[in-house]
């Protein structure tokens, strides 16, 4: 590429290339650096630090405790039953408002986006209304004989993972509708059109082409579930023993800053990982999406 | 008539608008119908519907004989060729070719044999294992005519299929479509705005205009026998003039038209207000300022316009309006603007239609 | 006093409010003096949020506030977020005062965040059991805990921690979770009814896990919503929820268990390094006082700390009296807190 090329300012000068997109990243470098990156090298210090100066006597209690291996456990199918109740539910939602020609879709969207704009307190207490014993999902459950007597939803694990499905269908909806939007809806046709029913025309086609859309969505609400703490504090009550509730106990009730840290570096750590084998899995070939 | 596709007063109502209006219309094994219109006059949507993407709202579709108006479309036997080409991004040329007969259930090795034959048919040699971003337009639509080829569809539906190629290879691809086309003894019917393309290469044209089939014959009829107004203005150039019958006798009908010219047509069934379509190419020219009698009539030139082999001029008549005037290139060396000239035609090259 | 009064003035009355600075208090100086002294300055406590908290905010932050030309607000936290941030801003603290209802403030004082409240005259009053022997913290307020029963669904009122027991009652029961100080209070009173206690705490747990089925909350606000779903009947809570669950229109009533009611003690303390130490303690003075005293017992039930204040009859009816009262010894309970909630989160809440 010639130097004729490279970006000028009004008076002539040659600004180095790296310049402009490294003024671009700078604030979302700034906030991200200041308020994620930094405050979390602290946290990840703390837990290293006992026995001091660096010592790793808190990973050791968390990972040798069957109890803590457990609770991360707990929060990891939390995300995962949260992620595929979003996707399962999330996914025709997507596809109908994007495939919908209607000028009323913008205010679907964001109909779609209401639990969104709701308190976690405010919409737990809905749910507290609806999933105990005489509150009326239970009922049906009851009613229709999928649940014994006496259930009830509330202070459960399955309690938690609708509200917290609830609360993040919005995000995988909004997400996967973006997607969906921008694939050639005779992409559809031409594989109807080739002998494909309806049902396998999405799947072979719209399906694929949205992998870029379903992994966005699915990595947003999975971490987004295993972080939460309103949302399966305030429905899953003393049956909320995940890892964010663990850390919430360990800083403000117990006092163990230390051990608080710990948790929190392996919740991320493993965040992190499986976002990546994820990503891995999903993108199978590595196709753009248009 | 052994028709292939037929269309009986099919309609599709959006509300009270109609985008196609009862439309009417038999291929026949091996004929290449042309849908040709300007844009929104349905023609598209006509297609669809043959396909079944859009459910007509009135009327009824038959495929080799076979009614498939409530059929949806994985159970027609079409093969589409999309106007985006529609490949699926994510497979390769020979994955895109055999996606149909996957669907099908056609044994691996067919399969295998099938899409061998069509990559080199459609001269994708080498090419198999490219996904569609990395072909050149010309060979994105040689996929996408290969896929809906493949699977020996009963009609080939074409949704302007060489809009999207620079003008050079847009007619290459044409006359390779129409040989194809020919030597397979496809049925096929295509939509195009674009009136050359569908003389071109069409068997016969159906001239669309606000969800209605103006007219559907050969190009040289539709040509040369333009049965309303709008398919003479629409298919090729053409002067038209609004005229009224004054006298009818067995050898012809005598109609007068603007800037005092009387029309001497051959017989024919009009009613008292015509339109008559007189072709560029029809009129000759020469220099003089009488006009005498019928199928004739003064005028100036005042625009040259020189295409090599041949010409047009444009003639300003007495009341303003002006002729166009197509012949040999060298017209211009004959009448420069501003030459008075006398035109005059056969009453043959006459066509009245509906006013 | 004008504007121009020299620095020695001030230095000079700083001197005599320090030497005298009971007295002068008590003797409540004239306003322009404390105006001279607060005017424009800003302090701000912790608070518990809710109805205490706007009697707190209309009775004594105001009030002081009106006197002093100073502003004195309260924001809410919870006890131990409210020592969580103390702790983290130890060195420059962004609130001057907390109050706290978990036993925090010992822990604070013996981290060294707190300092003696100084001018905070009637601090004398309160019984030695409720202060700090170096003038740390001060309770100014009593909470008492029972049971909260459905009068509906109850024909005859429980008057034991036991009676959560009675097998009719079996999944109409509710508790808070450990994090929850009542749901630690339930925890140590089932201990002490089998026989154990803070330093036993075994029967305690033995006796919670036969309350199994029960269900057990985390936030203040559920205890409203579980009673008004009608599936729970009783649950060990405090007399000020059972007050505010009858103004809600729920038939709700408080009963004072037998074995006593887990008292709550009420503190206020004010940070190390905080500017507004004066103020804070005149704050807690009126905190203290007959007018908030009574006014908080009122509205929210809370009880007094100072002996000297007379509760109105009616007032004093609704309001556990010192006798019925059981204290609990907090320093136990706050150090055996981290061992506790671990063996509650596996052996209770594991269900």
């Amino acid at each position: 590429m010639g130097g004729a090329l490279e970006p000028r300012d009004r008076r002539g000068l040659i600004l180095p290339k790296w310049l402009p997109p490294a003024l671009l990243l700078l604030p979302a470098a700034l906030v991200f650096g200041g308020l994620f990156v930094w405050p979390q090298l602290g946290l990840f210090a703390t837990s290293v630090a006992s026995p001091p100066p660096i010592g790793f006597a808190t990973y050791q209690r968390f990972l040798g405790d069957s109890f803590y291996v457990a609770v991360l456990v707990r929060t990891l199918s939390l995300g995962a039953c949260v992620t595929l109740v979003c996707l399962i539910c999330g996914f025709p939602l997507a596809f109908f408002l994007a495939r919908l020609e209607s000028r009323w879709v913008p205010f679907l969207i964001m109909i779609v986006s209401f639990p969104l704009w709701v308190s976690a307190v405010v919409r737990s207490f809905a749910w507290m209304v609806l999933l105990l014993r005489n509150g009326l999902v239970s009922i049906w459950l009851r009613d229709a004989g999928l649940a014994p007597a006496g259930f009830q939803l509330m202070y459960s694990f399955a309690g938690i993972v609708i509200a917290l499905a609830q609360v993040l269908l919005p995000l995988m909806v909004i997400t996967l509708y973006a997607v969906i939007k921008g694939i050639d809806r005779d992409l559809e046709n031409a594989a109807m059109n080739l002998g494909a029913s309806p049902g396998r025309a999405v799947c072979l086609v719209t399906l694929r082409l949205a992998r870029g859309g379903i992994f966005a969505g699915s990595l947003l609400v999975f971490s987004l579930s295993i972080s939460a703490f309103a949302t399966p504090s305030l429905v899953g009550g003393a049956t909320a023993q995940l890892m964010a509730v663990a850390i919430y106990e360990q800083t403000l009730e117990i006092n163990d800053w230390p051990f608080a840290a710990t948790i929190s570096a392996i919740l991320l750590a493993i965040a992190l990982s499986v976002a990546l084998v994820y990503g891995r899995l999903i993108d199978g070939r590595n196709v753009p999406v248009r | 008539m052994n028709a292939e596709v037929e269309l009986r007063t099919v309609s599709k109502a959006y509300g009270d608008a109609y985008a196609v209006d009862r439309v009417s219309l038999e291929v026949a094994r091996g004929e290449l119908v042309a849908l040709l219109g300007p844009s929104g006059c349905g023609k598209t949507t006509t297609l669809r519907m043959v396909a079944g993407f859009v459910e007509p709202t009135g009327g009824a579709i038959l495929l080799r004989g076979q009614d498939v108006t409530r059929v949806p479309p994985h159970r027609r036997d079409t093969g589409m060729v999309f106007q985006s080409y529609a490949l699926f991004p994510h497979l390769t040329v020979a994955e895109n070719i055999a996606f149909g007969l996957k669907r099908r259930g056609v044994a691996r090795t067919e399969i295998r044999s099938r899409v061998a034959t069509m990559i080199g048919l459609m001269r994708l040699s080498g090419l198999e294992q490219r996904l569609p971003r990395q072909l050149s337009g010309g060979q994105q639509q040689r996929v996408a005519v290969g896929r809906a080829l493949v699977i020996n569809p009963a009609v080939i539906l074409l949704d302007e299929p060489f809009s999207n190629l620079d003008a050079q290879l847009r007619e290459s691809t044409r006359e390779e479509l129409r040989r194809l086309q020919q030597e397979l003894r496809l049925t096929a019917m295509f939509v195009t705005h674009d009136q050359a393309e569908a003389m071109a290469i069409a068997d016969r044209i159906a001239v669309m205009n606000k969800g209605r089939i103006e007219q559907i014959d050969t190009p040289a009829a539709v040509y040369h026998h333009p049965r309303t107004r709008f398919v003479a203005g629409f298919i090729g150039r053409a002067n038209i003039f609004d005229a009224e019958v004054i006298a009818r006798d067995p050898a012809g009908v005598a109609a007068r038209g603007p800037a005092g010219i009387t029309f001497v047509l051959p017989q024919g069934d009009h009613p008292g207000r015509i339109a008559v379509v007189l072709r560029p190419e029809a009129i000759r020219l020469a220099a003089g300022t009488d006009a005498h009698g019928p199928n004739t009539v003064a005028g100036v030139v005042d625009v040259v316009a020189f295409y090599g082999a041949t010409a047009q001029l444009g003639v300003k008549l007495a009341d303003g309006s002006r002729l166009l005037v197509e012949g040999s290139g060298d017209l211009p060396q004959r009448f420069a603007p501003g030459s008075a000239v006398v035109a005059s035609w056969a009453a043959s090259a006459l066509v009245a239609s509906a006013a | 006093m004008s504007a121009s009064t020299s620095s020695r003035t001030i230095n000079r009355r700083a001197l005599f409010s320090l030497a005298g600075a009971a007295g002068a208090a008590a003797a409540g100086l004239s306003p322009a003096f404390a105006q001279a002294q607060f005017r424009g300055r800003e302090l701000v406590s912790s608070s518990f949020g809710g109805p205490g908290m706007e009697i707190m905010q209309r009775v004594v932050f105001d009030a002081f506030g009106a006197r002093t030309g100073a502003r004195a607000t309260q924001v809410p936290l919870l006890s131990a977020q409210a020592f969580a941030r103390m702790r983290a801003e130890k060195d420059n603290p962004q609130l001057d005062m907390y109050m706290f209802s978990g036993g925090q403030e010992v822990t604070a004082k013996a981290e060294g965040l707190t300092q003696p409240i100084v001018g905070a005259s009637r601090m004398s009053q309160i019984p030695a059991n409720l202060r700090d022997p170096d003038g740390h913290w001060v309770v100014w307020g009593v909470i008492a805990e029972g049971i909260l029963y459905r009068t509906d669904k109850i024909a005859n009122p429980p008057t034991s921690y036991a009676d959560f027991f009675r097998p009719e009652l079996q999944g109409h029961i509710a508790f808070p979770h450990i994090t929850n100080g009542y749901g630690m209070d339930f925890l140590v009173m089932l201990a002490r009814m089998n026989g154990g206690g803070e330093r036993n705490i075994d029967p305690g747990f033995e006796a919670m896990k036969r309350l199994r089925g029960a269900s057990i909350f985390r936030a203040p606000t559920d205890v409203q919503t579980l009673f008004s779903q009608g599936d729970i009947w009783m649950l060990p809570y405090d007399a000020a929820t059972a007050v505010r669950s009858n103004r809600m229109g729920l038939p709700v009533a408080f009963a004072t268990p037998r074995e006593g009611a887990p008292a709550v003690f009420l503190t206020a303390c004010i940070a190390k390094n905080s500017r507004n130490a004066e103020m804070a303690a005149q704050i807690i003075d009126g905190l203290l006082g007959a007018e908030s005293q009574i006014a908080i017992a009122r509205e929210v039930v809370w009880g007094p700390s100072n002996p000297t204040v007379q509760l109105p009859a009616d007032i004093a009816a609704t309001v556990a009296r010192p006798d019925q009262l059981a204290v609990l010894d907090r320093d136990a309970i706050n150090a055996a807190r981290p061992q506790w909630a671990e063996r509650w989160n596996r052996e209770i809440a594991g269900g």
